[in-house]
């Protein structure tokens, strides 16, 4: 292959990994609009979807190592395949999380917590994602230390949350199984949408890596 | 409702998302990383095939029980060891193995489905279809015109087409126009080494061959030079057949569509595509060796 | 007793017999090619010599020396006839010997086969080339003179040179066109050239300098060659202009000889004018070998272009 077409490959990589950060952050965004509106069919598709990220996850992962074998990337060129393999790893992880705020969003619960924004804690969540993955696209190492300092914030809002749903459940007949239930549960979906902020310092990170071959945020 | 989705690896084509009612999504997208699209579609003719070739020198055995089909318009890049008889399989392809006195062929090799050792084929006009560049370049000692139109002289078409012409497109052909347009009186010794393998290729191409062997054609080049020969492969493709010999396995994992591997004795041990070689070849023998764990 | 260990960190390395037997052998290096190049010097100064006091002893005039036949009086007696006669039998030995040779050369080392045959003819060759030229002038004046009936003429002379010759060329022509990469050829045969094709195309443009080269060295020799020639039969004095191949002549290595042998010491004089004229003929002939084998020594330069 002439270097012009490798080159072309680089790009279509980069191409590549942004689509699918697209394809999973619109089903994130789907899976908060089913939540808040208990759109059962707007759910299943969330569901449905997953295997679809799935297959683009291990097309790219295929491509990565396609590209290695192939092109022997060096220096900044291996540090971007070498980091684009990892944030697909993410994006992938995050579209099983979307797929479990889905499942959420059709079942009961919902309703008791209204000082619990989920959906407002999942639009920050996912607007740092995407961040994260502008970051990537654009080579921007600055903007990924702001991305770690906003999921700190990020972390206090979902640990907030956290408390206000144990103290509830302190505060409440033991014998309450519904109340059980409904704790599990909106205790697993803050857990989710702090993930999904961990996720996205992960891409910075990486990003980081890629651009200036800068370790600091990779803890 | 179910959604639909598809998902198909479609080549060379640009993405869309339709974003219709949620219950009716389709995506397609596209990703298609690795060699040029249109030689990964697409199922080519066999151009080359051998049918358990054997060759010997004297009493040595330098290929043994070669059985492979070459694909036409694709860069099949063979590799191995020294020694191992993949520049002796590639002489046999245009048969300059004749010119060894010791040398001995058994088996059969096919040309577009005619037997290359047939009685009634003659090697001469076998290499007017087949074209070869050497790993030393090797121009000859006169002008750069008269190195390119050498084939149309000697094949006897000068006479029929216009000189001038059939060398400046050899020269394009071979990306050596840009560089020796106003020297082409010139020897062809007194270019640089890259410059005179491009015109060894500009050479091969100006008789218009079907097939172009290259026995290492870089090994004797400095990076750049060879780079810039890997280039012209990619765009030779379009047009011809190159069967490449190299040593060199990066720069048969980089520009070979298929790729086969002679370990020693002369053994083809495994023919496939290039990625499936480099990634996960089938035979331990090919790892180790790819890897460096041997030869 | 013990060996005194002296400071400095080469000083166990005794090299003062080695470089005592380095300078022996340079002085005799030196000694010998001196040897060869003095004996050279003084017989060009004792040549020139002669034909310096031939000339102020005998009051010739070069003129009439160059131009003039030669003739039982030695006033009269002139160079010219002979000069023409020698050039006559170069351009016929050349004729004769050039394609023989180039062709028994380019059968040789391109079409015949790997055999004892072929091996025994090229170790022959050499040996041919060192038979003593007499031999081919005996040879010449039994076939052609006296059986074929010609007569001692240029031609008789030029085929007994030309046969002594023929192998110095074969020599020099094989090694030429041996000289010629094999990488050149097989990209010809690539091509789709044939055998011929390669040959004339690419091969002989190659192969021609040394060719040549060793063609003017072998004439230069022949040039000055006697011995065939008197076999041959010369005039004693080459009295007339030669008028074509089937003329009787005397060349100038002859006539320089006959020359020598008159009792008149004029004679001898005008001899040694010949043999100046005979070695200017020779210094001509190797500077024009010699600058053809500079031009070609490099690979490059466009030899043909066909």
């Amino acid at each position: 292959m002439s270097r012009d077409t490798y080159q072309e490959q680089l790009y279509e990589l980069q191409e590549d990994v942004l689509e699918m950060s697209d394809v999973v952050c619109q089903r994130f965004r789907r899976a908060l609009e089913a939540y808040e509106t208990g759109d059962e069919a707007l759910a299943e598709s969330v569901i449905e979807g997953d295997h679809e990220i799935n297959q683009l996850y291990l097309d790219l992962e295929g491509d990565c190592v396609e590209l290695l074998a192939l092109q022997q990337p060096v220096a900044s060129d291996l540090r971007f395949v070498a980091s684009s393999f990892k944030i697909i790893t993410d994006l992938e992880r995050v579209g099983d999380l979307a797929v479990n705020l889905a499942a959420y969003a059709t079942q009961s619960g919902r309703e008791r917590y209204p000082e619990v924004d989920v959906v407002h804690i999942g639009t920050e969540t996912i607007l740092l994602l995407e961040a994260a993955m502008q970051a990537y696209a654009t080579d921007d190492a600055a903007a990924t230390h702001e991305i770690a300092a906003t999921d700190d914030e990020i972390d206090v809002l979902c640990e907030r949350a956290s408390r206000t749903v144990v103290r509830e459940l302190l505060a409440a007949d033991p014998s309450d199984e519904q109340l059980l239930e409904d704790v599990s549960r909106m205790l697993l979906t803050i857990r989710d949408l702090e993930r999904v902020g961990d996720h996205a310092v992960n891409v910075a990170a990486r990003t980081l890596y890629m651009v200036d071959n800068d370790e600091t945020l990779l803890y | 409702m179910s959604s639909n989705t598809t998902n198909e690896r479609t080549t060379g084509e640009s993405t869309s998302e339709t974003e219709g009612p949620p219950d009716d999504t389709i995506i397609e997208t596209d990703i298609s990383v690795g060699p040029d699209s249109s030689r990964t579609t697409g199922c080519p003719d066999t151009i080359v095939r051998a049918e358990n070739l054997a060759v010997y020198y004297g009493d040595d055995r330098a290929l043994s029980d070669v059985t492979i089909e070459i694909p036409e318009n694709r860069v099949t890049a063979m590799i191995g060891p020294s020694g191992c008889g993949k520049s002796t399989f590639l002489r046999s392809i245009n048969r300059m193995n004749d010119r060894i006195a010791a040398a001995r062929v058994e088996g059969d090799l096919y040309f577009r489905g005619k037997n290359v050792y047939d009685e009634d084929v003659d090697p001469v006009a076998l290499r007017r279809k087949i074209g070869q560049v050497f790993q030393s370049p090797n121009p000859f000692p006169k002008s750069i015109y008269d190195n390119v139109a050498y084939g149309l002289r000697v094949q006897g078409k000068a006479d029929d087409v216009d000189l001038d012409e059939a060398v400046e497109r050899a020269l394009r052909g071979a990306a050596l126009w840009d560089e020796v347009h106003d020297q082409l009186g010139e020897s062809g010794l007194d270019l640089s080494g890259g410059q005179q393998q491009r015109l060894c290729i500009a050479r091969a191409i100006a008789t218009d061959p079907e097939v172009i062997l290259m026995d290492e054609p870089t090994s004797a080049l400095d990076p750049v030079a060879a780079s810039k020969i890997e280039d012209l492969i990619d765009e030779l493709v379009e047009e011809y057949t190159v069967i490449i010999v190299t040593h060199n396995m990066q720069q048969a994992a980089r520009i070979s569509d298929k790729t086969a591997v002679f370990l020693t004795g002369g053994e083809l041990v495994e023919f496939d595509d290039t990625a499936r070689i480099f990634e996960n070849p089938d035979d331990d023998r090919v790892e180790d060796y790819i890897t460096g764990k041997f030869g | 007793m013990s060996t005194k260990r002296e400071p400095g960190f080469l000083a166990d390395v005794d090299l003062t017999r080695e470089k005592l037997v380095n300078r022996l052998f340079y002085g005799t290096l030196v000694v010998a090619s001196l040897f060869g190049l003095v004996m050279l010097v003084l017989l060009i100064a004792d040549v020139i010599w002669e034909a310096g006091q031939a000339l102020s002893t005998f009051d010739i005039d070069i003129g009439t020396f160059l131009t003039a036949t030669s003739s039982s009086r030695p006033e009269r007696a002139g160079f010219g006839a002979s000069i023409l006669a020698s050039l006559w039998l170069i351009g016929l030995t050349a004729v004769l010997a050039f394609f023989i040779a180039v062709g028994c050369a380019i059968y040789l080392v391109e079409y015949a086969p790997e055999n004892r045959t072929t091996r025994l003819i090229e170790a022959n060759l050499a040996n041919l080339a060192g038979v003593p030229s007499i031999v081919y002038g005996l040879l010449v004046l039994a076939l052609i003179v006296n059986d074929a009936g010609l007569g001692s003429v240029i031609l008789a002379g030029a085929i007994a040179l030309a046969l002594l010759i023929v192998p110095i060329i074969i020599v020099a022509t094989i090694e030429s066109i041996r000289a010629v990469p094999s990488s050149v050829r097989d990209g010809s045969y690539a091509m789709g050239a044939t055998k011929w094709q390669t040959i004339r195309r690419v091969v002989l443009p190659q192969a021609m300098p040394g060719i040549l080269t060793g063609t003017i060295l072998a004439l230069a020799r022949a040039i000055g060659e006697t011995a065939p020639l008197i076999m041959v039969g010369t005039m004693l004095h080459a009295t007339r202009y030669p008028s074509g191949p089937l003329s009787s002549f005397s060349a100038m290595p002859t006539q320089i000889y006959n020359w020598t042998y008159q009792a008149d010491r004029m004679f001898n004089g005008l001899a040694a004018l010949g043999i100046v004229v005979l070695l200017l003929f020779l210094v001509a002939m190797y500077a024009l070998a010699g600058y053809l084998r500079n031009r070609y020594e490099t690979d490059g330069g466009s030899i043909s272009n066909v």
